[in-house]
């Protein structure tokens, strides 16, 4: 294992006792050599100094001869033991006298070397003057002393130093498992979060912090650092789950798209389908004066129906209208609105109910004489007919549901007619109540209570009703009591009247020459049918080629049509050709189109090109008559 | 015991006889010019040169702070020019040495150290008397020089000179000897065997 792979804390630990050692190591060697120098100053400087006495003690011996006395003198030197040899030149540099006493000449350097002393070969040794006055010099003394002193003392210092060191490293070794910790701590706590973040993804942990210094300004970085993961990491998961809820609506709102689209199919194709009963119905009603009261109840029966049907298509299409109609607001009937939403619904609250086993109480209770709110009959229609079905929904062991309407005068109570009045629509059931959470969110779209057969658009639709009305809506629930929702409608400051029925309409005041262009045959007969009679001269033709052949052939002639009624779904050549075609060859005469997508074309201001009226089907008589009165 | 006595001693005779004999090769025409010298006065003439080292005198002994340590010989001189040759060139301190030589007691003047010559013999306690008082060591090599009052005096064992001290003389001539010298010498105290 590396140095750099050990764990920090035997790191921090060799660094200092290495550090220790290293710097004790050097001391004890500086003194160690400090020690090695004085000492070998020390014992020149004794030695200089035994000397000088040795000689100063022979001068006699070698002045008089005496070489017993001379042999006796250096033998006093026994006593210091680290003396090996000493020996006295005379005058002339013979040895005289030579310590210890049974050594030879042979032992001494002959003739004596210049004085002073020097180390050789693990000895000390030197010469020293003999002389009794300053300049007159008897002899010269030798000495040589051993370095065991020395010696002695390195071993002793080496042993010392030994000890010393191994000491002091066991002291800093303790102290130094006590005081790494200081810097070591900090890290590990940092390293154990830096795991616990990585291995467990949890990053609301936050390492300890154990001072301010650089080490305590990391962990807070650190701890910043993750403080902002942490925030980010929620952003994201919001992110992420707002990304999803939008791509559930999306996906919900592409479902949406593609029912819409389907049930735009369908419904035109019913409106085809009962445009001619309708017509028929409708003709038979208002020319034949000779029917039987029996036929006449089954007509008017068959009539309602068909309306019954194009009102139900007409609601189907309310899903998919992407945009919001531009609204022409005209005076509404609220009672009159109720009764027929009440007569619309009857097959929902009524039959199907009871083919579940379940008794539902339709009550109404509406106030006379409430005037005219202005708005957008067809949409306070829908937006009741929601409130009925949610209604029914809530009771699916039956119940009551009431619709009461009433006048609210504005502040009632004081006696003023300061603030506006309204008109109040309370749909009111005995069901199953919402909670506060579901009455807060209900109003939201694609909130739902009901599971897979919600589209979480009911009552969205509603508010956005209420909303383009200046309208208020008002939700009384308690669960399991049951559930009110009370719509305020605004009275105008100015009381406005009700339309009144045209009855059938203006009949034509003169004869026109029509060309009818569609592609079923079946409406191309009865609609000519009926707009014969009314004394218009009517020409047929079976899809747009056909017409627009029709059109230029009569314009050739001296008898042009005064007015085209085509249809607009028409394979091939479709309405808007033929409208343009007739528009190109004759600008000034008028061209209807007439369509199972009408009502929602004119409600969104879609007139196309060249086409200067829109009609829905099925065609009604008095739409038919009041376009054709306007050429 | 004798047998092992004279068998001790031979290397001291040897070295005596060796030194001599290499102090004779060392200067040879010394020898053939002069009348030769014994190595016993040789080391005689050393060691009168030797006393002035290990001496103190007192003030007044010298005329001037350089005056000259004079050794006079009283008499016959035995050592002829070698005593000379000693002291030639030498200092003790700053004071040279010098050699002068006396006929009579009378000559004696302005000296240091003094060598009474054997040949004096008859004279030696006239002399003694006369210099009495005088910052000056007496030196000689008669039986009982230090008995009849000379201050050290030279005798012979076994081949080496050996010096006897009549310290009470010394001191009362007023002369400081040293104890290196005293340690090496036979103290004679006066009046005694």
């Amino acid at each position: 294992m590396r140095f750099q792979d050990k764990p920090i804390r035997l790191k921090l630990t060799a660094i200092i006792l290495g550090t220790c050692a290293v710097v004790l190591l050097l001391t004890c060697t500086a003194f160690l050599a400090y020690d090695v120098f004085t000492f070998r100053k020390a014992a020149v400087q004794q030695l200089s100094t035994l000397g000088k006495i040795v000689a100063a003690n022979s001068t006699g011996v070698l002045a008089f001869d005496n070489q017993d006395d001379a042999t006796q003198i250096l033998a006093a030197l026994k006593a210091e033991h680290h003396i090996v040899a000493a020996c006295l030149y005379d005058r002339q540099g013979r040895v005289f006298a030579r310590y210890p006493a049974d050594s030879t000449d042979a032992s001494f350097p002959a003739p004596p070397e210049a004085d002073g002393y020097h180390f050789e070969a693990g000895h000390l040794a030197g010469f020293a003057p003999v002389q009794q006055v300053e300049g007159q010099r008897l002899g010269t003394l030798y000495l040589k002393s051993d370095m065991v002193a020395l010696y002695d003392r390195l071993r002793l210092y080496g042993g010392i130093m030994i000890l010393v060191i191994a000491g002091s490293s066991l002291v800093a070794y303790t102290l130094s498992r006590k005081l790494q910790q200081q810097i070591s701590r900090p890290i590990l706590a940092l390293a154990d979060t830096a795991k616990a973040v990585s291995e467990r993804r949890d990053y609301s942990v936050r390492a300890r912090k154990f001072g301010d210094d650089e080490l305590g300004l990391l962990t807070e970085a650190f701890n910043h650092m993750l403080g902002q993961i942490e925030e980010q990491n929620l952003a994201l998961q919001q992110a992420y789950d707002d990304l999803r809820q939008s791509q559930l609506t999306i996906t919900q709102q592409e479902r949406l798209r593609a029912l819409g689209q389907m049930a735009s199919g369908i419904a035109h194709d019913i409106n085809n389908a009962i445009s001619p009963a309708s017509l028929y119905a409708e003709s038979l009603l208002e020319r034949e004066p000779n029917l039987s009261d029996r036929t006449r109840s089954y007509l008017t029966t068959i009539q309602r129906a068909l309306d019954d049907v194009a009102q139900t298509v007409r609601r189907l299409r309310e899903f998919y209208r992407k945009r919001e109609p531009q609204l022409s607001l005209m005076p509404v009937d609220v009672n009159q609105s109720v009764e027929q939403v009440v007569e619309l619904t009857r097959a929902h609250w009524s039959y199907t109910a009871l083919q579940h086993g379940v008794i539902i109480q339709m009550k109404t209770d509406l106030a006379p004489a409430l005037g005219a709110v202005l708005g957008v009959e067809s949409e306070i229609r829908e937006a009741l007919t929601n409130l009925i079905l949610n209604a029914v929904d809530a009771m699916p062991k039956g119940g009551t549901l009431a619709i009461r309407t009433c006048l609210i005068q504005g502040n009632d109570a004081v006696g003023k007619s300061a603030g506006p009045s309204f008109v109040s629509v309370e749909v009111s059931d005995t069901g199953i109540g919402m909670d506060e959470e579901t009455k807060r969110r209900c109003m939201e779209p694609f909130f739902t209570t009901k599971g897979e057969i919600g589209t979480g658009l009911g009552l969205a639709m509603v508010y956005g009703t209420v909303r383009r009305h200046d309208a208020k809506i008002e939700i009384d629930s308690t669960p399991g009591v049951g559930t009110t929702m009370r719509l305020l409608f605004p009275l105008p400051a100015n009381p406005v009247d009700f339309p009144v029925d045209a009855g059938s309409g203006p009949r034509a005041s003169r004869s026109l020459r029509v060309l009818l262009v569609d592609d079923d045959i079946v409406l191309l007969n009865s609609l000519a049918e009926a707009l014969a009679e009314d004394g218009h001269e009517v020409e047929k033709a079976n899809g747009g080629q056909e017409g627009i052949e029709a059109f230029l052939a009569a314009q050739r002639s001296d008898r042009p049509f005064s007015v085209v009624i085509t249809d607009l779904g028409m394979p091939h050549v479709d309405g808007r050709r033929v409208a343009s075609m007739v528009k190109s060859a004759s600008p000034g005469t008028p061209v209807f189109l007439l369509t199972g997508w009408g009502q929602g074309m004119a409600a969104e201001g879609e007139a196309p090109m060249h086409v200067d009226r829109v009609l829905t089907k099925p065609p009604k008589l008095r739409e038919l008559r009041e376009a054709l009165a306007s050429v | 015991m004798a047998f092992l006595k004279t068998m001790g001693r031979r290397p001291s005779w040897l070295a005596a006889w060796c030194a001599i004999a290499i102090s004779l090769a060392m200067s040879p025409e010394e020898a053939l010019a002069q009348t030769p010298i014994s190595a016993e006065n040789q080391v005689k003439a050393v060691f009168l040169f030797n006393f002035a080292q290990f001496l103190a005198w007192p003030q007044g002994a010298f005329p001037r702070g350089q005056s000259p340590i004079v050794i006079g010989v009283l008499g016959e001189d035995p050592f002829g020019s070698y005593l000379d040759r000693v002291v030639q060139g030498e200092k003790i301190g700053d004071r040279r040495l010098v050699v002068r030589r006396y006929a009579h007691v009378e000559d004696v003047a302005d000296c240091h150290i003094l060598f009474i010559s054997r040949s004096e013999a008859g004279l030696l306690d006239k002399i003694i008397e006369r210099m009495k008082g005088r910052s000056l060591l007496t030196v000689g090599d008669l039986d009982g020089f230090t008995r009849k009052g000379g201050m050290v005096g030279f005798s012979t064992e076994n081949g080496k000179i050996r010096l006897k001290i009549n310290v009470e003389a010394a001191k009362a001539a007023d002369l400081t000897i040293s104890s290196r010298l005293l340690a090496h010498a036979t103290i004679e105290p006066q009046g005694g065997n």
